[in-house]
């Protein structure tokens, strides 16, 4: 692979990371707000919003699970190239998972943390079609979220196209009782929103 | 001095960006397990553990150059600690700097929350000495990560009930423990018991950091948070005969001052930012009633002497 | 009215050129060099590096001039230096036993291979105040003719550990095989990793390690110690570049290391060996050394089934209170203004007294009634 096949990252990476950040601070303590990122640059199948929140939050520390759909060279070299983060066969390992809604059937095996140290719970970055506030009409293939909880001041709705039908009965049902659970970073184009394990939701 | 207005030689706000990643990182956990005190790899600041250091690393994982900040110690600008915090973020962001809780994205503090409420979109960041609520009845972390655990409170209830026992009320007047989201005991930090209900349903973000201890949590916008109590010794906070020297206010937290070797005393806001707006606005206004006049004094309840 | 006392960032100012001016003293006596201090004050300089966690003499020695002698300030420093240091490579494990050693002893056995070897050291000095060094001027300290250590055939100087675990009479310790913990990345979790441990305890403040080393010698949680051996000298220090394959050594480190064979226990096995506690420092630090090797030993207490009742057995209690830049920040944060909680208090205690009082009249009005 030659040196061709890298896309750039973020041109000030400081600033650019702060600020991403601070968006998806924004997005996990007010879940369901739906952001802006501004961000143009893509990586092959991943969205500039995808590529962003890779870039802010990973490195080498971190084990990142990739969902099939996004296996490929020119993912796996830019990633590790522009974050150095350790990509891990295992579901188990990850602390982050990237996934594309085909290839989620079941949510078997991401760790859900444990009673006393919750937050080594898997997040998952989940990268949809569309995202939309409740305002824009639901398309054919989109869910619409009801989202109550802390963070919100009394519920806020979001439009998920497509939310994986594991992933609605999980977030519905909470099989795994709170403090445990996954939390889920949703992003689309250079939109993106969060629905941390604090949230209920009701599927509209 | 760079160009872009950093000290020479170091990163924006200080830590390096894997650090930044690190710290981002827990608090985006801590946001989605609010209450939950999250563990993170603190390091060592330029300033002592104890002074600060958790909070200010949590700023410097999160402010950027449109920020505006703010930093009090004991609700003033003014306080030596607060002034080099502030001097510190000045020389190593450039970012600009306010004494006003309105004008401010992130206020830093140590023990208050401003009087002036606070909106959505601002920060406040706490700094925090001893995260555990229940350290002072437990020691060992083992233990109390347990009791967490299982949700296990009891020992905090028969703390709050002995008191009552002994001193006829809840003997904590700061650092009282609060019910976030119905699930997590914890620490407030050290802020008077006076303030914990402006953290209840409050639109700001609130963020937490314990650097020697390693800890971060976070209460998000609009998230219950209930002070421990009883039903038949409901919480109540303190109240003041007097008003505030300076502004007259009969609402806000204020401090004891002695002024003479006899032991006079006078009370003056512990908020220098909310008794100068409030004093500015008597200037500007000044065929509207003094604040702090009989009148007003007449109205407050529980007035008993007229300032 | 009251008007409020302004002032910080000016008295802050004022402050720091005071202390500058304390720290450079009476100008007429020449001002300390950086080198001076690492060179002559060299013991120092091995305790600031070592609880300060980077091996540089020079930093080191800058640190305690700045800090004007105090060690405890030093520590601090070179630490919030250290945070600020990107991390390129991380070194291959260093080979003690490959050491090029200045100083070996053993209280254990009265000779074995390589022999027992002085080097320096203030063992045997009588605590005389030695008046010459009163005098101005470079004092003639005459070169001793200091006998090559005994190596054996390949050059090295074996471990007396080694030679009891072969002979099985001593616990073996190996690699787990994982890398070892990093308490600077990730805080402690108790129980803790013996890497974290041992990081801890090597970071730790010297004083309250042989605080808690003399302790478990007077009861509390005893060991039954012996100096196996003690070893001071330099080894070699090599990284393992992925890009190149092959190691590559960037310099040597003064160490010194410390082994205590400490009281048998009856292994999972069904044997009985002699236990074992480790201690390591840089430069020339035997106290730092023997303490750490006292309190590692006591905190295996668990693995041997041991009673745990003394403070220097309780992991959570000696690893969270150990590093003296944590505690002396704790503490010294005291000073600080404390306004707010205080007057928190006072407003209770007046309630509370207020309210017994009027229970005091209250009773009183009932018995006249």
């Amino acid at each position: 692979m030659s040196q061709l096949d890298l896309v750039p990252g973020f041109s000030a990476p400081v600033d650019a990371a702060q600020g991403l950040f601070r968006q998806l601070l924004k997005a996990m303590s007010e879940p369901g707000s739906l952001i802006d990122t501004t961000l143009e640059q893509p990586l092959e199948r991943l969205d500039p919003a995808t590529f962003g929140v890779c870039q802010t939050l990973l490195d080498q520390t971190c084990g990142l699970w990739l969902s099939p759909a996004f296996e490929g060279e020119a993912i796996r070299r830019n990633l590790g190239f522009h974050t150095g983060v350790r990509l891990v066969g295992e579901r188990a390992e990850a602390q982050f998972a990237l996934c594309h809604p085909d290839d989620l059937h079941d949510l078997e095996g991401f760790g859900r943390g444990s009673a006393e140290y919750p937050e080594s719970s898997c997040t998952l970055i989940l990268q949809v079609e569309r995202l939309d506030n409740a305002s824009a009409a639901a398309a054919a293939g989109a869910t619409t979220l009801r989202l109550q909880g802390p963070g919100i001041e009394s519920s806020r709705y979001l439009v998920v196209a497509p939310l994986p039908a594991v992933l609605a009965a999980y977030l519905q049902q909470r099989p795994d009782p709170f403090p445990l659970g996954l939390d889920l970073i949703l992003v689309a184009g250079r939109k993106l929103a969060c629905v941390p394990r604090s949230s209920q939701v009701e599927v509209i | 001095m760079s160009s872009n207005g950093v000290r020479d030689g170091y990163n924006f706000a200080y830590l390096d960006e894997q650090t930044k990643r690190m710290i981002r990182r827990a608090l985006l956990k801590a946001v989605a397990l609010p209450g939950y005190q999250v563990p993170f790899g603190g390091r060592e600041m330029p300033m002592p553990y104890g002074w600060g250091t958790g909070g200010m690393q949590v700023t410097a994982a999160v402010i950027g150059r449109q920020d505006v900040l703010k930093v009090i110690d004991q609700g003033a600008d003014d306080t030596t600690n607060a002034v080099s915090i502030r001097a510190f973020f000045r020389d190593l962001t450039g970012v600009r700097t306010t004494e006003r809780t309105e004008e401010a994205t992130l206020i830093q503090t140590r023990h208050r929350i401003p009087e002036k409420p606070l909106r959505e979109d601002q920060i406040l960041i706490y700094q925090v000495p001893i995260p555990e609520p229940l350290r002072f009845i437990e020691p060992s972390e083992v233990e109390t990560r347990k009791m967490h655990a299982l949700e296990d409170y009891g020992v905090m209830h028969i703390k709050l009930y002995e008191d009552i026992a002994h001193y006829g009320r809840i003997a904590t007047a700061y650092a009282y423990p609060v019910l976030v989201n119905g699930r997590y005991v914890m620490d407030p930090s050290p802020i008077p018991k006076f303030d914990n209900p402006k953290m209840h349903r409050s639109p700001a973000l609130q963020l937490f950091g314990a650097g020697r201890e390693k800890r971060i949590y976070a209460v998000p916008p609009y998230t219950d948070v209930r002070s421990l109590d009883f039903e038949d010794y409901p919480f109540e906070v303190q109240r003041w005969e007097q008003c505030c020297a300076i502004c007259g206010s009969r609402d806000s937290f204020l401090d004891e001052v002695i002024i003479d070797d006899r032991g006079s005393r006078e009370f003056i806001c512990s908020d220098t930012d909310y008794c100068r707006s409030r004093t500015e606005q008597a200037v500007d206004n000044p065929s509207g009633a003094r604040p702090g006049t009989d009148e007003e004094a007449a109205n407050a309840e529980g007035a008993r002497n007229a300032c | 009215m009251y008007v409020a006392v302004k002032g910080g960032e000016q008295a802050i100012r004022n402050a720091h050129e005071l202390l500058a001016k304390r720290r450079r003293g009476d100008r007429d006596q020449a001002e300390l060099a950086v080198g001076q201090i690492s060179q002559q004050l060299a013991l120092a300089v091995a305790r600031v590096m070592t609880e300060g966690s980077v091996y540089d003499p020079e930093l080191a020695a800058l640190a305690i001039k700045q800090s004007a002698g105090d060690l405890v300030e030093a520590i601090f420093l070179l630490r919030a230096y250290r945070t600020t240091l990107s991390r390129f490579y991380t070194s291959q494990p260093v080979d003690s036993a490959a050491m090029l050693v200045e100083r070996r002893i053993s209280a254990t056995f009265k000779d074995l291979p390589g022999g027992q070897v002085l080097g320096s050291t203030f063992d045997y000095t009588h605590r005389l105040l030695d008046f010459k060094l009163l005098a101005e001027g470079d004092s003639e300290v005459a070169e001793p003719a200091a006998p090559a250590p005994r190596q054996t055939d390949d050059g090295t100087m074996p471990r007396v550990m080694a030679l009891l675990e072969q002979e099985g009479l001593m616990v073996c310790e190996s690699s787990q095989g994982t890398p070892p913990a990093d308490i600077t990345v990730d805080p402690p979790a108790y129980p803790c990793d013996r890497s974290a441990r041992l990081q801890a305890l090597v970071r730790g403040d010297e004083g309250f390690l042989l605080a808690l080393a003399y302790s478990t010698q007077r009861g509390y949680g005893r060991n039954h110690p012996f100096a196996g051996e003690i070893r001071i000298g330099e080894v070699e220090v090599s990284i393992l570049p992925e890009e190149l394959g092959f190691e590559v050594v960037i310099g040597t480190l003064q160490l010194s290391e410390c082994e205590m064979v400490n009281g048998f226990s009856r292994q999972a096995d069904g044997e009985v060996r002699f236990t074992r506690g480790y201690g390591l420092a840089f430069g020339q630090q035997e106290r730092k050394a023997m303490s750490m090797a006292l309190v590692d030993r006591a905190l295996q207490a668990p693995q041997y089934d041991e009673e745990i009742k003394a403070p220097a057995q309780q992991e959570e209690f000696v690893l969270s209170h150990c590093d003296n830049v944590e505690a002396a920040g704790f503490v010294s944060h005291l000073k600080l203004p404390h306004y707010v909680d205080f007057q928190s208090e006072l407003e209770l205690l007046r309630r509370i007294r207020s309210a017994r009082a009027d229970e005091t009249m209250s009773g009183e009005n009932d018995d006249e009634q």
